[in-house]
């Protein structure tokens, strides 16, 4: 039925506009002039989408021929008089500035371009050494090996280690895992592929400066001190390492267990560092053999990167009961010797990379128990995970998984191995029998507020404790920047109070001729962060001893046509890393096998290569919101009433038009685009450009000289 | 390995969804109930989705745009009850309705189809209505008889109507009475032209010049010749191999790359010719060796003959076409009864739709060609100004269109108010098309137009303001050309635009030169400098 005029005028007058609408055009076409009246009035009341103005003013017509004579109808009518059409065409209004970078083409160096990358290549900036990921990523998806292991190279001086052992910070923050985009990119193991898949060649990097004359010694061959040796060797200062183990690697050799890094493939990486003239001494131990004065005399500078071998050993009572030792000193003693003694029931204390590390190792050296080595399994050889299945060994820790600091995929690969894991405890005493552990009491927690490392802390459980049976403790609870080697004269100097290193964000010390990098300067971390800290410091260094800044960072920016990629990439699969069997696991065996060729292909073109830039030029857009009718995300493609600048002209907020009049920019949010695409294939007048932006490192503009050829 | 390319969403849903709706079913759905993909396939229907919501537009389909007076009336008792009493003529001579109700989309279709007119076809991705000269059947140009049975072929032809309903993008034919530019042969994807062959024995025979790969939308191609000629009796098949051509060969992946005028200029016109010689061979088509592939793919199509008659003799002696100029396309259904009455009185009932949005009564003795116009102007139809400044071509723009950006009907009318008020004026300058489309879709032909203006908004202090970039010199004689941009100007200033640029001309033109030949002469960059000063600073 149709419903009576005046319950509509009621409707109208409630400006319940989309009701009288329905009302009016629910039971058959609009056809009296009260009908017609009614729905201008409710279109003008609305007034609220594209369309509306025009439906009132047509409707304003029908009613009016119809013989209405509301006065209401004439001024709603004037309402839409047509322009005079009779202005002066004005001119064009200022360009549109490109606000994203700071330049539309070549290199840019401005605070906003760096900015652009942070916000915008999340894994690049998550990356302490600002690896170029997108790129090398493309490379690996194109096949070109070699160069994806250069573009690494340069960044991050492992890239056959890294990709293998690496922390991945890059993963964590991939736009690919960001809710609703399905899974992060494997970007670790992509890198890998790139390291097995280029070639056995050694790929020495060119030199950026000529020799100075200047020469430095380097304290520790681990990650950072071979980093910043690189790097110093590249700007052509003479570069000696001394190192106190038999070999270099640091951590590399003594910490990580041999199935999780070849040590060829080590071996290789340093041997590249050594081709660009980085001198490394092994069996060196400062302090004994040679004191840092005497390095200070003999050198322009000295890099104290001596990592953090003073482990951090629980203070509980019972701690001098045989049985009980550092997780590090197990690792090295294994991973110098081959073997180790250890107990039938190891308990591993600890939540980071080296309780893993200790877990894994202390299975495959017999320590394992439980009911995998079933028949099945019987014919597994001797030394792997599977055989001979002898007793416990377990990881104990205060927080949860969540709390973990492990590179990710390892705690799925405890789990495979059948290594128990136990959370929410903490030791409380070691229990023992003639001077031997035979266990260790914990007491059960509950996690509390996040403590100053951002994780929640754990907090006893009253009346909980218990005693766990145990004749191996390995602690995995830490380790610390030894200072203790420093001649005597000058560790008042170098050393603050608590016995670390006195130092700045930049590894300078209180010393002008020392710097410090890596893990020794500010404690264990990741090995991406000691060697995304030594790149840091080299700067420092490199100034002091030449007085300039010559090494710079830039943002390059080159317009491109396409990205290579297809919307269906976006719906590719993550590929796991193909592992070798549990039988097979034994101490020196590789546990994870690598991507063949076919697998990189698959899992790198999965990456949205956020290193492209799509950009609307506003001057063009006619805001057809074609695009915005494509877009794939909500706040990719926005309609701007204003953009939202700081002092050094970051764009760093918008504001949302409210109507179409309203709209001063149809705007990329470049931070929310995934770089599909859609947008400028839609766009009917060319007005979206696409550019590649890459962030590099080198010598700074007008600084690159001329080298001699090699 | 890489992902490999999937059907796009769209091209899922053509797949999926069966576009032979019954809109009976729909009459008691609610609009918000509908998908947005389902009621994107109404368009093969011909029922599209109008700008204010719950309401459609639906288009007809009028091969070669002629309807007699039953259908035309039957179109103005639907357009009363159903269309708030308004029909717009399509620039490719055809009907729409507009503000029809869901539950009414039945009764309109079913309505015209009565009368035996359809809407199957009338938009989607398929073989759109056939276009041709407005004079098609009555003209003293036209060559041979086998225009009409070409236009009925392709628009009944159940390969190309019925099979071929999932191309990559619409699919546009035109077939021409002559060698004349009126059927618009250079912007459709099939352009045919009637071409004379002279056989060695001294006979002659008339059959098919064939172009390919023209359309306008956002990236303007023109057509290029395919074939020089091609017998009548292949016609058909040349035109159902193009289009599997284009089915085969379109960019599915990409809509504003999925046209065949991409396919062409990426194949070239050679290769495409060759193409569909290969597809005529694996249907088993005998005789494609009377095929004259191009010796030069570059097309030349004469001037249009339409130049502002109001009445023009037709090829049958003593009788007439009397031309109806319709402002903005919009056909009220009053006005529209009367012309009804006059086609049936004055002439024979038939009634042609134009290109350029009129409509013409068809078959007028000469006597009664005075008595008609007079009956006309009592009805408030203008006679005259057709092909001249008041004769505008326009799409409905942000009035009715989700795509339009600016209001083109209101920029239409305001000029058309200025430039017919001064037929002194108008007279002088001449031939002159000046077309406004909404948006880059082109509906309205701007690329075309000696004149047109293409809706857009600019970018304002605070906000955006509607206008239109503004594009000259295009053709669709000799080899076409695109029309070159020349100013973005808001909406405003539409009118002291156009009057400069037409005053300009003007002043500087040669003797009779036409407007396009003064563009082409002056050259766009120097225009803009004159009229505006320093080049780039309106661009």
């Amino acid at each position: 039925m149709p419903e009576p005029r005046h319950r509509i005028e009621a409707l109208l007058d409630a400006n319940r506009n989309d009701e009288a609408i329905e009302k009016l055009c629910g039971p058959h076409a609009a056809r009296e002039a009260w009908e017609f009246a009614l729905l201008a009035r409710a279109y003008f009341q609305r007034g609220d989408a594209r369309g509306d103005f025009y439906a009132a003013f047509f409707f304003t017509a029908r009613a009016q021929t119809a013989g209405c004579d509301e006065p209401w109808l004439e001024t709603l009518r004037q309402r839409h008089a047509p322009a005079s059409g009779d202005t002066e065409a004005s001119p064009r209004r200022s360009a549109y500035p490109f606000d994203a970078l700071s330049q539309e083409q070549g290199r840019a160096a401005a605070a906003k371009d760096f900015d652009w990358i942070a916000r915008n290549i999340p894994c690049q900036e998550a990356c302490p050494a600002h690896t170029n990921i997108p790129e090398y990523l493309t490379a690996i998806y194109n096949g070109e090996h070699a160069r994806a292991y250069r573009l690494n190279l340069e960044s991050n001086v492992f890239p056959g280690v890294l990709g293998r052992v690496c922390a991945r910070p890059c993963e964590d923050v991939c736009r690919h895992g960001w809710e609703g985009l399905g899974d992060s990119v494997a970007i670790c193991h992509s890198k890998r592929a790139a390291a097995d898949l280029k070639g056995r060649d050694p790929v020495v990097l060119d030199s950026w400066f000529p020799a100075t004359g200047k020469s430095v010694a380097i304290i520790g061959a681990g990650v950072a001190g071979l980093t910043i040796a690189r790097e110093l060797a590249r700007c052509g200062h003479s570069v000696t390492v001394l190192e106190k183990h038999a070999t270099p690697g640091g951590m590399l050799n003594q910490g990580i267990p041999e199935f999780r890094l070849p040590r060829d493939v080590i071996a290789r990486e340093i041997d590249q560092v050594r081709a660009l003239g980085v001198t490394i001494s092994c069996g060196v131990d400062v302090g004994r053999d040679i004191t840092l004065s005497d390095l200070r005399s003999e050198h322009d500078a000295v890099v104290l990167a001596a990592g953090t071998l003073r482990p951090n050993l629980l203070d509980l009572p019972g701690k001098a009961l045989r049985g009980i030792r550092h997780g590090l000193d197990f690792l090295l003693e294994v991973n110098t010797n081959g073997t180790t003694t250890i107990g039938k029931h190891v308990l591993v204390i600890g939540g980071g990379f080296t309780a893993m590390d200790c877990a894994r190792t202390a299975k495959r050296l017999g320590a394992a128990t439980h009911s995998f080595g079933d028949a099945a399994h019987s014919d597994a050889p001797a030394g792997t995970v599977l055989n001979p299945p002898r007793d416990h060994v377990g990881v104990w820790y205060r927080r949860t998984h969540n709390e973990m600091l492990t590179t990710p995929g390892e705690l799925e690969e405890l789990g495979h191995e059948q290594i128990d894991m136990e959370f929410l405890v903490s030791p409380m005493r070691y229990v023992g029998k003639d001077g031997t552990v035979t266990g260790v009491e914990f007491v059960r927690n509950e996690l509390g507020e996040p403590d100053a490392s951002g994780r929640r802390r754990p907090m006893p459980v009253e009346g909980s404790a218990f005693v766990v049976e145990a004749d191996t403790v390995l602690l995995a609870t830490g380790q610390f920047p030894d200072g203790e080697w420093i001649d005597a004269a000058l560790q008042d100097e170098l050393l603050d109070a608590d016995r670390w290193l006195q130092r700045d964000a930049e590894g300078r010390t209180p010393l002008a001729d020392v710097f410090v990098a890596g893990d020794y300067a500010d404690g264990a971390n990741s090995l991406i962060a000691a060697i995304g800290h030594a790149k840091r410091v080299l700067r420092s260094v490199d100034e002091f001893l030449t007085g300039e800044a010559r090494i710079e960072d830039r943002v390059t920016i080159e317009d491109a046509t396409e990205t290579g990629r297809i919307r269906e990439m976006d719906e590719a699969p993550l590929q796991e890393i193909p592992l070798c069997d549990l039988k097979e696991r034994d101490l020196t065996t590789e546990v994870e096998t690598g991507y063949t060729p076919d697998l990189a292909v698959d899992e790198t073109q999965r990456c949205y290569r956020c290193h492209y830039k799509y950009e609307i030029d506003s001057d063009k857009c006619i805001y057809c919101d074609w695009c915005i009718k494509v877009k794939p995300r909500p706040e990719c493609i926005l309609r701007v009433k204003e953009l939202n600048y700081d002092e050094t002209g970051r764009i760093v907020g918008w504001e949302e038009a409210a109507s179409t009049d309203e709209t001063r920019l149809i705007w990329i949010n470049q931070e929310d685009c995934i770089r599909c695409g859609a947008c400028m294939q839609v766009c009917p007048v060319d007005a979206i450009s696409l550019q590649k932006v890459d962030m590099e490192t080198g010598p700074a503009c007008g600084r690159a000289v001329e080298l001699p050829a090699p | 390995m890489p992902a490999k390319e999937q059907l796009t969403a769209v091209e899922r849903d053509k797949v999926e969804i069966d576009p032979n709706f019954d809109f009976r079913d729909y009459v008691s759905v609610d609009f918000d109930d509908i998908p947005p993909n389902v009621m994107a396939m109404f368009k093969w229907a011909g029922v599209y989705s109008q700008l204010q919501k719950g309401f459609f537009m639906i288009r007809l389909v009028t091969p070669g745009g002629l309807m007699n007076t039953e259908q035309f009336t039957r179109a103005l008792e639907l357009a009363d009850d159903y269309a708030q009493g308004e029909l717009c003529i399509t620039t490719r001579q055809t009907l729409q309705f507009h503000w029809v109700r869901l539950p009414d989309i039945h009764k309109v279709i079913e309505g015209m189809q009565a009368v035996g007119i359809t809407t199957h076809n009338g938009c989607g991705d398929v073989a759109r209505n056939t276009v041709t000269c407005e004079m098609q059947g009555v003209c003293p140009h036209e060559v041979g008889d086998d225009v009409r049975r070409l236009i009925e072929a392709v628009a009944t032809d159940p390969e190309i109507q019925q099979q071929q309903r999932n191309l990559p993008r619409k699919h546009k034919i035109s077939v021409a009475g002559c060698g004349k530019a009126c059927a618009q042969t250079l912007i459709n994807c099939q352009g045919w032209v009637p071409a004379t062959r002279e056989h060695s024995d001294g006979t002659s025979e008339t059959g098919w010049r064939f172009h390919a790969g023209g359309g306008l939308g956002a990236r303007p191609y023109l057509g290029k010749v395919i074939f020089d000629w091609v017998p009548c009796d292949l016609a058909l098949e040349v035109a159902r191999a193009t289009v599997e051509a284009f089915r085969r060969h379109g960019d599915r992946r990409n809509r504003t790359l999925a046209r065949l005028k991409i396919v062409v200029d990426r194949m070239g016109p050679a290769a495409f010719g060759d193409l569909l010689l290969d597809l005529l061979k694996e249907r088993g088509i005998e005789g494609i060796d009377r095929i004259e592939t191009a010796k030069n793919p570059v097309p030349y199509i004469g001037a249009s003959f339409l130049s502002g008659q109001g009445a023009l003799p037709q090829r049958q002696a003593g009788l007439n076409t009397v031309r109806i100029l319709v402002p903005r396309s919009e056909i009220r259904t009053e006005t529209g009864r009367e012309i009804s009455r006059l086609a049936d009185l004055y002439g024979n009932g038939e009634i042609a739709f134009t290109s350029r949005q009129n409509v013409a009564i068809r078959h007028v003795p000469d006597a009664s060609v005075p008595l008609l116009t007079e009956a006309l102007h009592k009805a408030g139809c203008a006679t005259e100004g057709f092909e001249r400044a008041p004769d505008i071509v326009a799409c409905v723009g942000t009035t009715q269109c989700k795509m339009a950006v600016s209001d083109t009907r209101q920029s239409c009318f305001t000029l058309r108010d200025e430039l017919s008020a001064d037929k002194d004026y108008w007279n002088r300058i001449g031939p002159l098309r000046i077309h406004f489309t909404g948006c880059p879709n082109n509906c309205a032909h701007a690329w075309s137009a000696d004149i047109g203006l293409r809706g857009r908004r600019r970018r304002g202090d605070t906000g955006n303001v509607e206008g239109y970039s503004i594009f000259i010199g295009g053709k669709l004689s000799q080899a076409g050309s695109i029309a070159e941009h020349l100013v973005d100007i808001d909406s405003d200033a539409v009118n002291t635009t156009v009057r400069r640029l037409l005053d300009l001309y003007l002043a500087n033109r040669k003797q009779d030169e036409p407007l396009i030949q003064f563009v082409e002469r002056s050259g766009v960059d120097a225009i803009r400098t004159t009229l505006f000063g320093s080049e780039g600073d309106h661009a």
